[in-house]
């Protein structure tokens, strides 16, 4: 995965949200062993810190999990990823619609675009 | 510590110095060698030649030892090299102290090898009986012995040269303490320097006049120099130097570890 | 104790007030931008903690000391000039760099010289300048030190160097250490900083957490940085 930033938002809610994405979308599998901080930091290449306060934040949602000595793993709460997953899901529609709304579609025509040009998603994403 | 930056300013000052201490061993060799060969002018003239060229060689040894001795000081504490220098974990008194060492030893070399070349250029049973009567007039007069007076010669051009090498870390320390032509301060004040120094030599001498009237003498009158007068000055010259140098060693000491002022 | 601390420090040059009154902390295990335009006074006061200048007055404390020996053996300076023995070739400078600093640790330094692809026996004087900071880059990080203070290390390069040059500060400073960086190439350097420290003037104007401040202003560090600055 790429990491690349918005410099306007900060950097940790940011890893926040691609780590959470990583796991729910089972890149990260579940009970998966996390790459140490540093490593995570390189991969990502951010500050040992901000990778460590986005880590401290996953740890909080329960997504991630410290075993004292073996160090960070992915959680293996599929209830709570599923959770997770569906709460993304309704933030992304919501915002969706929002646009869909700002260029005057509707919610019922917004359903109705999506229905035509789901058999194409990936035509869409590369236009 | 001290010893590892000995080590590195005498690597960079032989760097250079072992090539003109070379020259002067090969010019001096062949000189000698074609001196050998009896009985033909073109040898005698290239032999002459070779001669004059050791011993611009061994002239240009002692300029660029001094020279290079400025330059290494310069350079590494007040250059782009300085900021390498002065982040090492090693005082400044160290850094300094490594300069005069190198300085001692690189001068002590360079006097060595001009002795032994010139012995390889003129080394005679001849030259040297007339060197050893010479030297034992001298050293008669002087109420000393051969060696000691060689010794003595040796010693005095030796603290002379060193004490010039010391005037000119003073002056480049002094120098670079302004904000702005740091070189031009550095050379005025390597001048003025001096120049005050030998104005201070005069004045000492004048006072040991006042109470040793052979020296007296020698300041006032134009008569023939008494011997004697000459040795006291010879000795009194070495005991100057000596705590000239100590002087200057102190004082760019105490300025350089006051701070320097890096570009 | 703070790991670097300075208190109404003041330089003048010819009474020309370079720095006024810093005061500045900095605390361990953090990654510092100090930033401002060219001429701010970021070098001079880089300089005064490296002891390459005296200060006019105020003070400078390094693990509550002086500079010094002590300050000098835990500090891993990168100036912006190029500072090697140009005589030298590589090996030679490991050495060296091995036999004066008891934290050097030259494995590291020649594992990352061979990333680099570079002859251990090339002369310093026939690397290109480019070659040498990123040679003197690598040495400065494979120092095991407390704080490291990089001048500018992104002046002038090209994106693929300047990647090769965070990459190397990231993966390499030493873990608890922190690492001062200057510049004015903020844009290029704001994502990987804990706090941001904007020198005006030869004044601090702004201490703050990198993160905070974006949130509190809504903005990047580079916008709020123009913002602050405007010419």
């Amino acid at each position: 995965m790429d990491y690349i930033f918005d410099n306007e938002r900060p950097i940790y809610i940011q890893l926040v949200e691609m780590l959470r994405i990583e796991i729910v979308s089972g890149k990260m599998k579940q009970g998966e062993r996390l790459p140490s901080v540093r490593e995570l930091a390189l991969i990502a290449r951010v500050n040992p810190n901000t990778m460590q306060k986005a880590l401290v934040e996953l740890e909080e949602e329960g997504l991630v999990y410290t075993e004292r000595t073996n160090g960070k793993f992915v959680t293996t709460n599929s209830e709570l990823i599923n959770n997770i997953k569906k709460e993304l899901a309704q933030e992304k529609i919501k915002k969706f619609l929002n646009d869909m709304e700002n260029i005057g579609i509707t919610c019922d025509e917004a359903i109705v675009y999506l229905q035509k040009l789901g058999g194409d998603i990936n035509g869409i994403t590369r236009m | 510590m001290l010893g590892k930056l000995v080590k590195y300013d005498l690597k960079w000052v032989y760097k250079a110095l072992i090539v003109f201490y070379t020259l002067s061993f090969i010019f001096s060799g062949i000189g000698r060698a074609l001196s050998c060969i009896e009985n033909s002018i073109v040898f005698s003239v290239t032999s002459s030649i070779s001669f004059s060229i050791a011993i611009s060689m061994m002239i240009s040894s002692i300029i660029n030892c001094i020279m290079r001795l400025w330059v290494r000081f310069y350079r590494n504490a007040y250059k782009d090299e300085a900021y390498l220098t002065h982040t090492l974990p090693v005082s400044k008194n160290k850094i300094f102290m490594s300069k005069v060492i190198c300085a001692v030893i690189t001068i002590f070399t360079t006097f060595v090898v001009i002795l032994l070349c010139l012995f390889i250029c003129f080394y005679s049973k001849s030259n040297i009986e007339i060197l050893n009567t010479l030297l034992e007039i001298a050293a008669s007069t002087y109420e000393i012995t051969v060696i000691g007076l060689i010794l003595l010669i040796f010693v005095v051009i030796f603290l002379e040269v060193l004490f010039v090498a010391l005037i000119g870390y003073a002056s480049i320390i002094i120098g670079n303490r302004s904000n702005s032509s740091k070189m031009l301060k550095a050379v005025i004040s390597g001048i003025v320097l001096y120049l005050i120094t030998q104005v201070a030599t005069l004045l000492i001498i004048f006072v040991f006049g006042l109470f040793n009237k052979e020296i007296m003498n020698l300041i006032n009158t134009t008569n023939i120099v008494n011997i004697d007068a000459i040795k006291s000055v010879m000795f009194l010259g070495i005991g100057i130097y000596m705590v000239y140098i100590i002087i200057y060693y102190v004082v760019g000491k105490k300025l350089f570890e006051k701070g320097v002022n890096v570009d | 104790m703070e790991l670097l601390e300075c208190k109404n420090l003041c330089k003048e040059f010819d009474h020309k007030e370079i720095l006024k009154n810093i005061n500045l902390k900095i605390p361990k295990g953090k990654i510092i931008g100090l930033l401002g335009k060219n001429g701010a006074g970021k070098t001079t006061l880089i300089k005064l903690i490296n002891d390459l200048l005296t200060p006019t007055s105020g003070e400078i404390l390094i693990n509550g000391k002086n500079p010094g020996i002590l300050s000098k053996e835990i500090i891993s300076y990168l100036p912006e000039r190029t500072y090697l023995d140009k005589d030298m070739n590589i090996k030679q400078v490991l050495v060296y760099f091995e036999e004066f600093y008891s934290n050097f640790n030259s494995n590291k330094a020649e594992k990352l010289l061979k990333d680099l692809n570079l002859d251990i026996n090339t002369k310093i004087s026939k690397m290109s300048k480019g070659m040498q900071e990123k040679l003197q880059l690598i040495l400065v990080m494979s120092r095991e030190a407390q704080l490291y203070i990089l001048d500018e290390p992104l002046g002038g390069v090209d994106p693929a160097t300047r990647d090769y040059i965070l990459d190397t500060i990231l993966s390499n400073f030493n873990e608890g250490a922190s690492v001062v960086i200057s510049t004015h190439l903020i844009a290029d350097i704001e994502r990987i900083l804990d706090e941001v420290i904007f020198v005006d003037n030869g004044e601090i104007r702004l201490m703050s957490s990198a993160d905070e401040l974006r949130t509190k202003e809504k903005a990047s560090i580079d916008e709020i940085f123009r913002r602050y600055f405007k010419c």
